[in-house]
């Protein structure tokens, strides 16, 4: 089993009276891209903050690379990298000099790895340029190749691909599969483009007003949004029996509570009726389901599509 | 430490407003010092009775920095500003937490760097002086002993300067204005006293708290510097600079310690 990257025990973050996370447990195995989906506000933001030591959580504990307390933290987090929200440089500056005051800072060796940051990002060519000058896409890109430098081993992302073009959204996503195939690099990123983060995450974990809803794997994920048929009968047992002689359906699952949920042959489910009713089993309810990320999000927070 | 304050002073060498401001305070000078050898001839009557027409000389040049010590910490300032440089206002600070620095290392760090910039500062303008005196003006009689004179007051100066940087740094690290920074530093280290007087001719009762405020006031040992001898305040001027660099920075890293970064 993968080590743990990162691990929350009961996370919690008070602001005042407003509870903004609440005794959240989350475990980062080593390799994995943990999407970090809610509504605003729910408390995405501040989980990826705490964890950055942007703010200090008011209960709870944060393991990072297996270690907890301030000063070991501390050392850990010198592995992260982070981008949280807008990105933040000093707009008298180029892009060039912005990550070399952080290269320095941090005492990371070699000059060389500020330009390959920003070859790595596409910004390689940008001069003279001030920061204040850039373009939103352009600020979102420098403050990627800021994480990245220090080659971490556990991304931190919020938001990341605010601001970018479609051009870009494909590139940062390719550079994010690549980090994580090539180096394991770890990642945790919240985002609203639920479709972007559906083809990034490998796990996810669904907040909804600073509570944990659901943790589920990519794979399972998928599993729950398969498209399929599902009947509702009084002899569950049975029926699949005979959708397993009779159709030779060999793709479904049986739920408690009478529910089938069949997997194939869902373009002429006619058959299926037609052979449940000849076979006298009452067919109470068919339907066919399905769903993406989008789909499953809000069904888990019991809202509805906004068109 | 060494690498945060290398990288502070790379950002702060590539300001232009480090450049613009040390540009602007020197061509002040030179523009001051012009102005004297045209304008500053003064009459003096020797032993004989004779009335002689002399030049300003460097040694009394070097008099009218007594006078102007304690605009030392505007410059002490303006080195804190470009090295903070803002980072409430662009939320730089976010980037050093998040990589796990040590928030006592970026608040002590900056500090450190505030005062290598100033102290930069305060050579490069006290050198243009020192150098426009000596090229434009005759040296005088005792301008050794000037000299001398200036490197005590400077001495003298020195912690002064120090317990207003770390009130600085303290005010930047908790308030996000930096006009509002200075002006509470202005009036909490140097202009307090002179209120708190204002206050006992309308409220006798208050002198024992204006004395107080008067002793502890980074002012006081600036103006005892223009009325007696630097050696014989510099043990109170040292006591009085590292009290308030020691309690500001002290409180500063505790207000700064779980500050929220946004």
């Amino acid at each position: 089993m993968a080590e743990n990257v990162l691990v929350t025990r009961g996370l919690t973050k008070r602001y005042g009276s407003h509870l903004a996370v609440e005794h959240v447990d989350i475990a980062i195995p080593k390799g994995e891209i943990y999407g970090l989906v809610g509504r605003n506000g729910a408390g995405k933001t501040t989980i990826i903050r705490m964890v950055a030591a942007q703010t200090v959580p008011t209960a709870g504990e944060i393991e990072l690379f297996g270690v907890t307390g301030e000063r070991e933290l501390q050392k850990a987090r010198s592995r992260t990298g982070a981008m949280v929200e807008i990105p933040s440089f000093y707009p008298y500056l180029t892009a060039k000099e912005n990550l070399e005051y952080y290269r320095r800072q941090r005492g990371v060796a070699g000059a060389h790895v500020v330009e390959d940051a920003l070859r790595q990002v596409g910004l390689a060519d940008t001069g003279k340029k001030k920061f204040k000058a850039f373009s939103l896409g352009m600020k979102q890109r420098l403050g990627l190749a800021l994480a990245l430098m220090n080659r971490p081993d556990l991304l931190l992302l919020d938001e990341p691909i605010n601001g970018l073009d479609p051009e870009g959204i494909v590139d940062f996503r390719n550079l994010l599969l690549e980090l994580n195939r090539q180096y394991e690099t770890t990642i945790l990123i919240s985002s609203h483009i639920l479709s972007e983060l559906q083809n990034l995450a490998t796990c996810y974990g669904f907040i909804d007003q600073g509570r944990m809803l659901e943790q589920v794997s990519a794979g399972k994920l998928a599993e729950k949004c398969r498209d399929c048929l599902e009947l509702k009968v009084d002899d569950a047992p049975r029926a699949a029996a005979l959708l397993e002689r009779q159709l030779g359906c060999r793709d479904f699952d049986v739920l408690p509570g009478g529910v089938i949920r069949l997997y194939e042959g869902l373009e002429a489910p006619e058959k299926v009726t037609r052979l449940l009713v000849e076979q006298g089993i009452s067919l109470a309810g068919m339907e066919h389901r399905g769903a993406n990320l989008e789909d499953y999000f809000l069904n888990l927070m019991g809202g509805v599509r906004h068109g | 430490m060494v690498k945060y304050i290398n990288a502070e002073c790379y950002k702060a060498f590539h300001r232009k407003y480090l450049y613009i401001f040390l540009a602007s305070v020197l061509g002040l000078a030179a523009a001051f010092m012009l102005l004297l050898r045209v304008e500053g001839l003064r009459e003096t009557q020797t032993a004989e009775g004779m009335i002689m027409i002399q030049q300003v000389t460097v040694s009394e040049l070097m008099g009218i920095l007594a006078m102007s010590l304690s605009a030392g910490l505007y410059f002490l300032m303006i080195g804190a500003d470009i090295v903070f440089s803002d980072q409430y206002k662009y939320n730089t600070l976010k980037n050093e937490v998040s990589y796990g620095l040590p928030r006592i290392r970026i608040y002590l760090g900056k500090l450190v760097s505030a005062a290598l910039v100033a102290a930069v500062l305060c050579i490069l303008l006290l050198g243009g002086y020192f150098l426009l005196s000596w090229a434009l003006f005759p040296m005088g009689d005792e301008v050794w002993e000037s000299l001398r004179t200036v490197g005590l007051w400077l001495l003298a100066a020195f912690p002064l300067w120090m317990g207003g940087l770390g009130l600085f740094m303290l005010l930047q690290f908790v308030m996000k204005n930096t006009a509002a920074t200075i002006t509470y530093v202005m009036i909490v280290g140097f202009l307090g006293s002179g209120f708190v007087d204002l206050l006992t001719v309308f409220m006798p009762s208050l002198q024992t708290v204006a004395d107080l405020v008067r002793t502890i006031s980074l002012n006081t040992p600036f103006a005892l510097l223009r009325e007696q001898e630097p050696l014989e305040i510099m043990g109170y001027a040292w006591m009085l600079g590292v009290a308030w660099l020691g309690a500001s920075t002290g409180v500063g890293l505790v207000c700064f310690r779980k500050k929220e970064i946004s």
